[in-house]
């Protein structure tokens, strides 16, 4: 009769092998729902964290470039140079996990706001669990969009051609002047430009009742921001073309020439 | 006398067939307790890694031997995908680091 005492034996091993069954499907059902949470965690919102944390220096250095070539950048170039970046980052994290998750850029744009650019970007996350909309915002402190705008608005009102009416030589001078000061004024949002310009003028016509100058005013237009942010602005130069009329019959001067300085912080 | 008749046939093969049933018994068990505790180590190990990985210290793991960090996932059993974003050269620039368990 010794194989009765090894009955309970059985049983007790019988229980504890469906004690441990049941343990090991709890347990690794619930450990990976907890990796999915996690490894969800690290590609969506934990991507979108670090975006935030690194998009502003790359919006730095496009702002850079926008400080210092205003003709040619704007804005509409940093939103979709950043973006462009952030579309190769969320590629390649989707190409090396094999597709488990996917990202998609459903909104972006960039705005001046006062005296800061903003760039915002909405990042849908698609997983196999969950969709996360996450939202990318960099800033920059200075408003690159206004500024673009504003020195192409003065490098273009430049361009044109001016004819000027005087009653003498003086006064045509101090209105050439105050006609450079009306282009570069008015300028704010931490803006420093300074305009240096040159030019002769040779009489080209004289009658009894008015003498008619003519000439080329060569400028050379120095824009940054008003605080120290790229370690250069922009330089830009150019030439137009001035008429002067001469109300009067102006007797010996066949040459007369302007230069001078305009900052727009000194019209406040 | 006593001891040689419990020992006889069918006794002794009733006992031997038991015996070897427990023995199947114990050795699914301890495989079962096994696995049991590779779960629990996958899931304390993923835990550690998800941290580390929050942290940025992911690539700095040099003395846990079973661990092994790839740049692409191969198989599905990876632990944790651990994407990390810099900026290189005025580059955005990134790294995938998938660990698995040996």
């Amino acid at each position: 009769m010794i194989y009765k005492s090894l009955l309970p034996i059985i049983i007790a091993l019988l229980v504890m092998i469906s004690l441990t069954t049941y343990l090991i499907n709890y347990v690794s059902n619930d450990t990976s729902k907890a990796l999915n949470l996690e490894n969800t965690y690290l590609l969506s919102i934990n991507v979108i964290k670090q975006l935030n944390s690194t998009l502003p220096q790359i919006l730095r250095n496009e702002a850079c470039i926008v400080i210092m070539k205003p003709m040619n950048y704007s804005c509409g170039v940093i939103a979709s140079n950043l973006t462009e970046a952030m579309d190769g980052v969320l590629n390649t994290i989707s190409n090396k996990t094999g597709g488990i998750v996917r990202y998609r850029v459903i909104d972006y744009g960039v705005y001046g706001k006062g005296n800061a650019t903003i760039y915002r970007a909405v990042i849908q996350v698609i997983t196999q669990f969950s969709n996360v909309n996450g939202v990318v915002v960099a800033t920059y402190p200075f408003n690159l969009c206004y500024y673009s705008q504003v020195i192409s608005g003065i490098v273009n009102g430049l361009s044109m051609n001016v004819t000027i009416r005087a009653n003498n030589i003086t006064e045509a001078v101090r209105d050439i002047s105050d006609y450079l000061m009306s282009r570069v004024g008015g300028v704010d949002h931490g803006i420093d430009i300074t305009l240096r310009y040159i030019g002769v003028f040779r009489m080209i016509e004289r009658t009894r009742n008015y003498t008619i100058y003519w000439g080329a005013i060569d400028y050379a237009l120095r824009a940054s921001p008003g605080e120290d942010m790229c370690n250069s602005g922009s330089e830009l130069g150019g030439v137009f073309y001035v008429t002067v009329i001469i109300n009067a019959y102006v007797n010996n001067t066949y040459y007369f020439a302007v230069s001078g300085v305009i900052n727009n912080d000194r019209l406040g | 006398m006593a001891l040689a008749d419990s020992l006889v046939f069918p006794d002794l093969l009733v006992s031997i067939i038991l015996i070897i049933i427990i023995l199947i018994l114990t050795i699914y068990l301890t495989n079962l307790l096994l696995r049991l505790s590779v779960i629990d180590y996958r899931a304390s190990i993923g835990t550690y890694l998800f941290t580390e990985c929050l942290l940025g210290n992911l690539t700095s793991i040099t003395d846990l031997n079973h661990v092994i960090i790839t740049s692409e996932v191969t198989a599905n059993n990876y632990l944790i995908i651990c994407p990390r974003i810099a900026v290189n050269n005025s580059r955005l620039s990134v790294e995938v680091y998938v660990v698995y368990v040996r």
